[in-house]
C-alpha cells in the first residue's frame, strides 16, 4: 500500500536544503536529545535518593521504638506496663505520619507462631501476616509496592518482641511524578524555544555566507574588480573570504596576463601580415620588372616563414599548457639531451670562435617528454649564442643533486646579459627586451622562446630561472627538474 | 610516378600539383574524400596526399577505408593539428608519413620521393652523385675516386644531399636527418657544417656543389 502524501502548503515553504533550516534542525535535534536524556536521568536519581532516604529514616524510627521500650521498661516495672507504653508511643507516631500514609505494627513472636499486638488501622494484610526470620534482628524490606523496617526489640521468657514502620512506594512515587510535573513545562518551553533560539543562531552564522554570495554572484570574468569583505575576526568564513580573495587576485591577473597575451600575439601577426599584403599591393600595382616581382615573392615567403614560427611556437604553448598535470611514462636523461644539444650547436659556436664547453656530472635522470626537454636547452643555447659576441663564451652544465632530487641544468654565457628590472620578465611571453623591430634581425627570435622553456619546465614539475650580475655581463639560466624515482632495494 | 592530392583547399591543392608537375611527375587533384572513395584514388595512384580535415568524409575515414580493403598504397597526411596525439592516431589510421601545415613544399617533395622509394627499391649501401660517391657501409666518400675525410655531422649532411640529388632540402629536414630534431630556431646551425663541406668537396671549382637556395634551404646540383 502506498503512503498516503501528505501535502502541507507551510511546509513546502521551508527551504529545506538551506544551510540555515538545517543547522536548525540539527542544534534543535541535539538540544531536544540531551534535554531529555537529563530529564529522565534527574527523574531516575531522586526516585532512588528518596526511597534510599526513606528506608533510612525508617529503620531509624524502629531503633527509637527499641530504645524507647527500654526506657519504660525500668519504670513502669512490668512487661506488659511497658508493652502498652509502647503502644502508645506507636499509635502516636502513626497518627503524626498520617499524611506520608506511615503503618506501625507490633507483634510478638512464640513457638506457636506470630501474633499481632498492635497494629495501625491502615497496615496491609500481607504484611501483618509476613513470618518473621528470626536469624535476623533488624532488616529492611520491600513486598507488594511497600517497604518497611523491622527489629526485634526484646526477648522475655522466650516472648519475642517485633516492631515494623513502613509506608507504601505510591507516597514516594508522588513527588517523584510531582517534579516531573514541575520539570515538564520546562522541557516543553525549551522544546519551544531551542528552535528559535537555533534559527536565531544560523542565521547570524549564515549571514556572512549572504554576503559572499552576493559578492560572488555580482563577478564576471570581464569584470573582477570586486573582493569580498572580511570582518577582520579571522574566523573560518572570514578565513574564507581571503582564500576567495587570492584566488580572484590570481584569476584577475591571469585573465590581465591573458588579454596582454592575445594583444602582443595579434601584434605579431599583424606585422608580417601587413609586410606582406603591402609589398604584394605594391607589386601588382603595376607592371615591373621580373627581378622586382621576384624580390617581393621573397621576401614574402620570408615572412610566411615568420608566421609559421609563430604559429608553431603559440601551439607548442597552448599543448604544454592543456597537458599541465599530465604524467610521463617516459624517462629522459638529461645530461644525453645535453650532449645532444652541444653536438648541434657546438659547430655554429665554433665559427664564431665561442669557447662551448659542456659539463655533466651525476646521473640526472628525469620523468618527461624528451622533445621537450630538448626544446628547452635547445632554446636556452640559442638564446645564448645571439646574445654572446664573438669570442664570447658559453658553459651548459648539468648536474644532479640527489639530496634535493633534482637535477640542475645551467646555461651561463658572457653575452649582453639583462637588467636588472627585466629579470622577472623575461619568462614572459613577447618580452623583449630593447628589441629590434627588425624580423630578419638574427638576435631577434620568436618572442616565445623562453616563455616555452618556462611552459614546459612547470608541466614537468619544475622551475627555471635567470640571474644576470648586470648588463654586459652575461647571464645564467638555470633549470630545475625532479629526478626521477627510483625505487630502493629493500635493506 | 602518379601521386594524387587529396585538398579541399584549391590554393593549396594548385601549389602542390604544380610543384609535382615540375618535378617530373604527374598528379591529379580530388577535392574531397567522397570523390576520393568513389574514383579509387588510393588504388590508382603510386603516392596519395591526403588532408585530414575534408569535408564530408574525413581523410582518416578514407585512409581506414582503404587499409582496410587491403590498399597498400603509401600516403602522406597533411594536416593543420599538429600535435603527438594527433600524429599517433594518424599513423593508427595507416598513413606512412605526417606533414603538418604550412609545409615546405621542397620538404613534400623530398617525402614524396622517399616514401615512393622505401616502397618499391631496396635500400642501398651506396649512393652516387657524378664525382660523388657514398659508402654508407664504410662511412666514406670518395671525390673521383679520391678519399675525402668527412665528420659524421658532414657525413650526414651530404648523404641527404645526395639522396635528393637535385631537389632542395630545407634545414628541418637536414636538423631531423643529422640530430633527430626539427630545430626551426633563430640559430642557423647547418650553415656552419655546409660551408666546412663545401672548403672540402669544391678545392678545384668556382661554382660549389651545394646550392644555397635563399629561404628555402639546400641542394646538390650534380647530374
Amino acid at each position: 500500500m502506498p503512503w498516503p502524501s501528505i501535502d502541507v502548503p507551510l511546509l513546502r515553504r521551508i527551504p529545506w536544503g538551506s544551510l540555515r533550516v538545517r543547522l536548525t534542525l540539527l542544534n534543535s535535534a541535539a538540544v531536544l536529545l540531551a534535554m531529555l536524556i537529563l530529564l529522565f536521568a534527574v527523574r531516575v536519581g531522586v526516585r532512588t535518593a528518596l526511597f534510599n532516604a526513606t528506608e533510612q529514616t525508617l529503620l531509624g524510627e524502629v531503633r527509637e521504638v527499641a530504645m524507647s521500650l527500654e526506657e519504660y521498661y525500668p519504670s513502669s516495672g512490668s512487661f506488659v506496663a511497658s508493652r502498652d507504653l509502647l503502644v502508645a508511643e506507636l499509635r502516636r507516631k502513626a497518627e503524626s505520619h498520617r499524611d506520608r500514609s506511615w503503618f506501625l505494627q507490633l507483634l510478638e513472636n512464640n513457638q506457636d507462631g506470630t501474633t499481632t499486638v498492635w497494629a495501625s488501622d491502615n497496615c496491609p494484610e500481607e504484611i501483618l501476616t509476613e513470618p518473621i526470620d528470626e536469624a535476623v534482628k533488624e532488616k529492611v524490606k520491600r513486598a507488594a509496592r511497600h517497604r518497611w523496617a523491622r527489629k526485634l526489640i526484646d526477648t522475655i521468657g522466650g516472648q519475642k518482641l517485633y516492631v515494623r514502620i513502613g509506608m507504601p512506594d505510591v507516597v514516594i512515587e508522588k513527588e517523584v511524578d510531582n517534579l516531573t510535573w514541575f520539570l515538564l513545562p520546562i522541557g516543553i518551553g525549551f522544546t519551544l524555544l531551542t528552535p528559535l533560539a537555533g534559527y536565531w543562531l544560523a542565521l547570524r552564522a549564515t549571514q556572512p555566507i549572504a554576503g559572499i554570495l552576493k559578492t560572488a554572484g555580482k563577478l564576471k570574468p570581464t569584470k573582477l574588480g570586486d573582493r569580498l569583505m572580511t570582518r577582520g575576526t579571522n574566523d573560518e568564513l572570514d578565513q574564507l573570504s581571503a582564500t576567495i580573495n587570492r584566488l580572484l587576485d590570481q584569476v584577475a591577473r591571469h585573465v590581465e596576463r591573458q588579454q596582454q597575451f592575445v594583444a602582443d600575439a595579434a601584434h605579431e601577426l599583424r606585422g608580417p601580415l601587413a609586410a606582406m599584403q603591402n609589398s604584394l599591393e605594391v607589386a601588382t600595382s603595376k607592371n615591373r620588372s621580373l627581378d622586382s616581382y621576384q624580390g617581393t615573392i621573397e621576401e614574402a615567403l620570408g615572412e610566411t616563414r615568420h608566421l609559421t614560427k609563430l604559429a608553431n611556437d603559440l601551439l607548442l604553448l597552448a599543448e604544454v599548457g592543456n597537458s599541465l598535470g599530465s604524467v610521463f611514462n617516459e624517462e629522459c636523461d638529461l645530461g644525453e639531451v645535453a650532449r645532444q644539444t652541444a653536438a648541434m650547436f657546438g659547430g655554429t659556436a665554433e665559427e664564431r670562435s665561442i669557447e662551448f664547453t659542456i659539463h655533466t656530472s651525476g646521473e640526472a635522470t628525469v620523468r618527461g617528454d624528451e622533445r621537450q626537454l630538448r626544446q628547452v636547452i635547445s632554446n636556452l643555447v640559442d638564446n645564448a649564442l645571439r646574445f654572446t659576441p664573438d669570442g664570447g663564451r658559453i658553459a651548459l652544465a648539468v648536474e644532479s643533486n640527489q639530496a634535493a632530487h633534482e637535477a640542475i641544468v645551467t646555461v651561463t654565457d658572457s653575452g649582453r646579459g639583462v637588467e636588472p628590472e627585466h629579470l622577472d620578465r623575461v619568462f614572459d611571453r613577447f618580452f623583449q627586451a630593447n628589441a629590434a623591430r627588425d624580423r630578419s634581425d638574427i638576435k631577434r627570435g620568436g618572442g616565445l622562446g623562453l616563455s616555452i622553456c618556462r611552459s614546459i619546465v612547470e608541466r614537468h614539475g619544475g622551475r627555471i630561472s635567470i640571474d644576470s650580475p648586470g648588463v654586459g655581463l652575461g647571464a645564467t639560466v638555470a633549470v630545475i627538474v625532479p629526478l626521477r624515482l627510483v625505487r630502493r632495494k629493500p635493506l | 610516378m602518379h601521386v594524387a592530392i587529396v585538398e579541399d583547399d584549391p590554393v593549396i591543392a594548385k601549389a602542390v600539383a604544380t610543384a609535382i608537375r615540375e618535378a617530373g611527375h604527374e598528379c591529379t587533384w580530388v577535392p574531397d574524400g567522397e570523390t576520393a572513395v568513389r574514383q579509387n584514388t588510393l588504388l590508382s595512384n603510386d603516392v596519395v596526399i591526403l588532408d585530414v580535415m575534408l569535408p564530408k568524409m574525413s581523410g582518416l575515414e578514407v585512409l581506414s577505408a582503404a587499409r582496410d580493403a587491403g590498399v597498400k598504397t603509401p600516403v602522406i597526411l597533411l594536416t593543420a593539428l599538429g600535435t603527438v596525439t594527433d600524429k599517433l592516431s594518424g599513423f593508427r589510421s595507416g598513413a606512412d608519413d605526417y606533414l603538418v601545415k604550412p609545409f615546405a613544399i621542397d620538404e613534400l617533395l623530398a617525402r614524396i620521393q622517399a616514401i615512393h622509394r622505401r616502397t618499391s627499391n631496396k635500400p642501398t649501401m651506396e649512393i652516387e652523385a657524378g664525382p660523388l660517391q657514398l659508402s654508407l657501409a664504410t662511412k666514406r666518400l670518395s671525390l673521383d675516386g679520391r678519399t675525402i675525410d668527412l665528420t659524421p655531422t658532414e657525413f650526414s649532411i651530404l648523404e641527404l644531399l645526395m639522396r635528393f640529388n637535385g631537389q632542395v632540402v630545407t634545414r628541418k629536414m637536414l636538423c631531423e636527418h643529422v640530430w633527430a630534431f626539427d630545430w626551426d630556431g633563430p640559430t642557423n646551425v647547418i650553415e656552419v657544417h655546409i660551408n666546412r663541406l663545401r672548403g672540402k668537396l669544391d678545392k678545384e671549382r668556382e661554382d660549389s656543389y651545394i646550392q644555397t637556395i635563399r629561404g628555402r634551404g639546400y641542394a646538390l646540383a650534380i647530374d
